[in-house]
């Protein structure tokens, strides 16, 4: 589930996820128009052609039906988008952001792990006694995933970190006012893959850092 | 059909879909049917057009039938597009008032039972005066103005809205639309009320708020909206009862006793001056203030001919900030000290502007203070993306961890 829209840097390494580890991202409705509107702000206006390009390639999808239909079969797709909706929509009279409550209802209801900047969205659930299953991967777990294994360096993984600065993103506490490369070592990384040599901090420093997603290439 | 809807509102395409907060290409892919409208916007938009939720999806055939606040709003003489992007403004913001409530632990239920109690308490046979003045009683008592024996313009934003009432004072320039009210229907039922505030003034649209408000007790029963133009007269009955019941909410007899009593003032003697101070008193329009004042038999025809001549504009901003042009208020009292600054309440949505009420907006950021929600949704209440809302009240709201 993806819900911001840092997809600057981040396209390279979703096709990496996609072939290489079988990973696909899936935005929920609400997300998707959401994006949608918003690349059409000047500020964004870079973010466009790669999110287009992101949705027509397929590397970015749609919870809808027809996806649905291949994670729980045709059979049960139409019950569990119904049971997304549902409960989306219960977690918007929460409190909480459309985009972020239908993506939390979808991890829910298929314990997937979720990709969103939007803490306090995590901290309401929490609080209202839902129990989101996480892990919780925030923009940056994606491009020190992407340093990690070698697909970004740290010259472009820092231009990633201004440009979500200069678009007023709230930026983990490590890369703000901090070059990526000296915020990295303070960074406890929530995506990593198993093969590749360790990087960040090795001490969880957050609430939402005890749970991991340690995968393996293919 | 969405797209039905749509065409029979005669809302423009592009304003709906900057209403709904989508892309138009995507909204467009709705109403061709190349897509199907999304589950999760399928209340917001059956709220803001008057429909069925089942009409939007096409599960319920409209064909011809206008959604009747829309049929009402084209068949008006005066009526312009502005008006209809305004109403369609205004019922997006009852529709997330409705799902505001909850979240502040309050119900729309009471200003249902105000209405109910004014309506069964008056005589249907009365004279139009003898029903106006009862209503206004009853009504005075039920939102607890009773004992106040000051003006009460003060009160009416917060104290009606507190009932769940939703008061939109915004200015439209291109609207011949002075006032007007409406329901919107969603989880509840939300009642409206809307005054222009373009060459308005805080005194007049004082009146104008209770007179739709008579409209929104009394005649939204067969009428889907009622609608009150700029410089309108009228003998119809239903607009004199209006009109009485805003005169005496604001200015019974009681209350005009007491302001020139504490004030020291003389009805028989009456200066431009002494105008000015019990209008600041008041807190309606000078012309109200001696109509009421004529009706309570404390003036004379000649009198109230004499004194209606009166201009006490200059003087009455010596006695009351609400008399101040908007730059003289911010003159005297700057924008930054100033929390909900009109600018920041003025949201666009398409071409079309309207300015969210202060305690809207307030019991968002409380909310949002409070960890009750999120910035996100906060910024959907205000109708706002995230960023300029974040902009906008960032000195004010907590920072995300």
């Amino acid at each position: 589930m993806h819900s911001s829209n840092s997809l600057r840097a981040t396209n390279g390494i979703l096709r990496t996820l996609k072939t290489n580890y079988d990973i696909q991202i899936v935005v929920a409705e609400p997300v998707e128009v959401e994006l949608r509107l918003i690349i059409k702000r000047d500020k964004f206006k870079d973010a466009q052609n790669i999110l287009t390009k992101g949705f027509s390639s397929g590397l970015l999808g749609v919870l809808d039906e027809t996806r649905l239909s291949s994670l729980v079969g045709t059979t049960r797709a139409p019950t569990v988008l119904e049971s997304i909706e549902n409960r989306g929509e219960s977690f918007r009279r929460l409190g909480v952001g459309n985009g972020e409550a239908f993506t939390h209802s979808a991890s829910v209801e298929l314990n997937m792990p979720v990709l969103s900047n939007d803490r306090q969205a995590i901290d309401l659930l929490t609080r209202n006694g839902i129990a989101l299953p996480g892990p919780f991967l925030r923009a940056f777990d994606i491009l020190v995933f992407g340093r990690q294994i070698g697909l970004l360096s740290d010259g472009e993984c820092d231009e990633a970190r201004q440009a979500l600065a200069k678009r007023g993103e709230n930026l983990d506490k490590c890369f703000t006012n901090c070059s990526f490369t000296n915020g990295l070592p303070h960074f406890y990384p929530r995506l990593l893959d198993r093969a590749f040599p360790l990087v960040g901090s090795q001490q969880p420093s957050k609430l939402y850092d005890r749970q991991q997603l340690i995968i393996s290439a293919k | 059909m969405l797209r039905d809807i749509v065409k029979l509102s005669q809302l423009d395409t592009k304003f709906c879909a900057s209403l709904f907060g989508v892309a138009p290409e995507q909204f467009y892919e709705w109403l061709s049917g190349n897509r199907p409208v999304p589950k999760f916007l399928l209340r917001e938009l059956a709220s803001v057009f008057g429909v069925q939720p089942m009409d939007v999806t096409g599960q319920r055939s409209r064909q011809d039938a206008v959604p009747a606040i829309w049929y009402k709003l084209h068949s008006q003489e005066r009526s312009s597009p502005a008006d209809l992007e305004i109403v369609g403004l205004i019922r997006k913001l009852c529709f997330n008032f409705s799902e505001l409530q909850p979240l502040l632990g309050q119900t729309s239920d009471r200003w249902d039972q105000i209405s109910q109690t004014v309506r069964t308490q008056i005589v249907q046979s009365a004279s139009i005066l003898t029903q106006a003045r009862t209503a206004a009683e009853i009504f005075r008592r039920e939102i607890g103005w009773e004992h106040g024996s000051g003006g009460s313009g003060q009160f009416i934003r917060p104290n009606l809205r507190n009932a769940g009432l939703v008061i939109v004072e915004s200015p439209v320039p291109d609207s011949q639309i002075e006032g007007c009210s409406f329901r919107v229907r969603s989880d509840r039922d939300i009642a409206c009320v809307f005054a222009n505030s373009y060459q308005s003034t805080w005194f007049r649209r004082n009146a104008v708020i209770l007179h739709e408000v008579c409209h929104g007790i009394f005649d939204l029963e067969g009428d889907p909206v009622s609608i009150d133009y700029r410089h309108e007269t009228s003998d119809d009955l239903k607009e004199k009862r209006a009109n009485l019941f805003a005169q005496e909410c604001l200015v019974p007899r009681a209350v005009l006793t007491h302001i020139t009593s504490k004030l020291g003032i003389k009805w028989s003697a009456i200066t431009k001056e002494t105008l000015a101070r019990i209008v600041a008193e008041c807190n309606v329009e000078p012309r109200l203030v001696l109509r009421a004042a004529f009706d309570a038999k404390l003036i004379t025809t000649e009198q109230l001919d004499t004194y209606a001549q009166y201009e006490c504009t200059s003087l009455l901003k010596q006695f009351t900030d609400h008399a101040l042009t908007t730059r003289e208020f911010l003159v005297k009292i700057p924008k930054e000290h100033h929390p909900w600054f009109f600018e920041d309440r003025f949201v666009k949505i398409g071409n079309r502007g309207i300015l969210l009420p202060v305690g809207y907006i307030k019991a968002i950021i409380e909310l949002l203070s409070s960890g009750r929600i999120t910035s996100q949704r906060a910024a959907e209440l205000a109708m706002m993306d995230h960023y300029t809302f974040q902009e906008r009240f960032e000195k004010i709201i907590p920072q995300a961890a």
